[in-house]
């Protein structure tokens, strides 16, 4: 019985992903729904990312063309199973638990969207996770840009969780007003 | 140096051990990608692994069960873990490492002085605290392999050990960082009487509800190491059983699912009859 099981933790560990998958996707990440709470709402635009690094490129690439808004989630995310239904709403797309991205008309204006599922997207996609916030998940970011000591630079606000509030029509006007205040921002800054 | 002396600094070791979990630069991180063989949780700011329980919830979360969608991986790993571990020493993480437990241990102190209360010393006599202790496995099956694939609710939405080790300190050390999510009350609710029962109950959340410990008390029936006892020397005294903090018949125990191996018999026996014994194929016999 014990070489049994000391053989399945030596496949697992030597033959499989299993290791990393825990660390990244489990421990290093602060799971929101163990801890049985949301970050408050921002409700402000800031320039510095959160760790400090650069915008990913797909961001600035985007960014040459219009606002952008970034939904994250993870396979497993009860806020997402709330939220996701209401990004799908707020910006007519219809997308799944896997990365999605799309050029979208809102209220006029052509936004990117991508939605980025954190244990299955890869590269920048992944890094900007952690570039935007990384507390957890269900996270969204609005970019658009902003005028800096002269400069215009990528301008962004973060939020998480179901936004502090608790009815859908709520959490779908705030999804709204946010993106509009990004809107904004970048008509008079672009 | 004696047992109970011995179990503290283990598990004062495990409790360290369980909570290195910090980063301190990029040389020194941590946050580990294996499971813990007992009952913690990673959404303690210093945790080094992930919660089993967690990792299984991962594993199965809105599969329904299919085979086809089940993460088998995530599944298997805390198993292995909790099998490899098991099958050495049985229920003795509960006992020797389990920083839950070695809360119990010090609010068992308190619920022992509550057992000269009548209403108590009932309760740990009736029949249906017996059928109680099968609630940990109901728990196990209902909430982590029934309710998560079937109906996206988990075990650790309302875990109170989550509660404890994650939303109190994170609380803490980010004041008004944080709002509650749609299961915070009922955690709340749940966590409070978490705290009523480990206080009122030596080992309550061992011998009821935690479903780690579920995990692990088959594996006692098999383990290498086990609690042995001469029963032909034995003179039912009952000593045994009244220092027992799971509250077993150890004189007609035959390694016992409930038992932790926490040794708290060994010394209160007058015959030196009940011992560690290591057995490796047998029935231990």
């Amino acid at each position: 019985m014990i070489l049994i099981f000391a053989g399945g933790f030596t496949f697992l560990m030597v033959g499989t992903d299993v290791y990393e998958n825990v660390q990244q996707s489990i421990v290093s990440t602060v799971c929101l729904s163990c801890i049985k709470m949301y970050p408050v709402p921002t409700f402000e635009f800031v320039f510095e990312t959160k760790n400090g690094q650069d915008h990913p490129n797909f961001v600035i690439d985007n960014l040459s063309k219009g606002p952008i808004f970034l939904a994250y989630r993870k396979d497993v995310c009860d806020g997402c199973e709330i939220m996701d239904p209401l990004v799908e709403e707020v910006f007519n797309v219809d997308f799944g638990l896997d990365d999605y991205e799309d050029y979208i008309d809102f209220e006029g204006t052509t936004i990117y969207f991508r939605h980025i599922n954190v244990d299955r997207t890869h590269g920048e996609f992944k890094d900007s996770f952690d570039i935007y916030g990384g507390a957890g998940v269900p996270m969204f970011v609005a970019l658009t840009l902003g005028e800096n000591n002269g400069n215009v630079e990528p301008y962004h606000r973060l939020e998480y969780g179901t936004l502090g509030l608790d009815e859908d029509f709520a959490r779908i006007e705030f999804l709204k007003s946010m993106m509009r205040e990004a809107i904004n921002h970048y008509e008079e800054n672009k | 140096m004696n047992l109970k002396i011995k179990r503290y600094i283990s598990q004062f070791f495990f409790l360290i051990f369980a909570n290195l979990g910090f980063k301190i630069n990029t040389f020194f991180n941590g946050k580990t990608g294996f499971c813990y063989p007992f009952f913690y949780c990673h959404s303690c700011p210093t945790a080094t692994s992930a919660c089993p329980i967690r990792a299984i919830e991962n594993g199965v979360y809105k599969t329904g069960l299919d085979p086809s969608k089940i993460n088998w991986k995530l599944i298997l790993f805390p198993i292995v873990i909790i099998g490899f571990i098991g099958t050495i020493t049985g229920r003795a993480v509960c006992g020797w490492a389990c920083p839950i437990g070695l809360l119990q241990r010090v609010t068992g102190k308190f619920a022992i002085k509550l057992r000269k209360f009548d209403i108590i010393r009932r309760f740990e006599n009736h029949k249906i605290e017996g059928y109680l202790r099968y609630a940990k496995y109901i728990v196990f099956i209902g909430l982590i392999i029934i309710s998560t694939p079937f109906f996206a609710f988990m075990f650790t939405n309302i875990c109170p050990v989550g509660f404890l080790v994650g939303t109190i300190p994170i609380s803490i050390l980010n004041p008004g960082a944080y709002y509650p999510s749609e299961f915070f009350n009922l955690a709340l609710i749940i966590f409070i009487l978490f705290i009523i029962l480990i206080f009122l109950i030596e080992r309550g959340w061992c011998k009821y509800f935690c479903p780690v410990g579920a995990m692990l008390a088959p594996f006692n029936k098999i383990s290498i190491y086990h609690i042995n006892v001469e029963k032909d020397r034995c003179v039912h005294c009952n000593l045994c059983s009244k220092v027992c903090p799971m509250g077993i018949d150890v004189p007609n125990m035959n390694r016992d699912p409930e038992c932790i191996l926490c040794g708290k018999c060994i010394p209160a026996c007058p015959k030196n009859i009940i011992t560690f014994k290591k057995t490796i194929g047998g029935d231990g016999k």
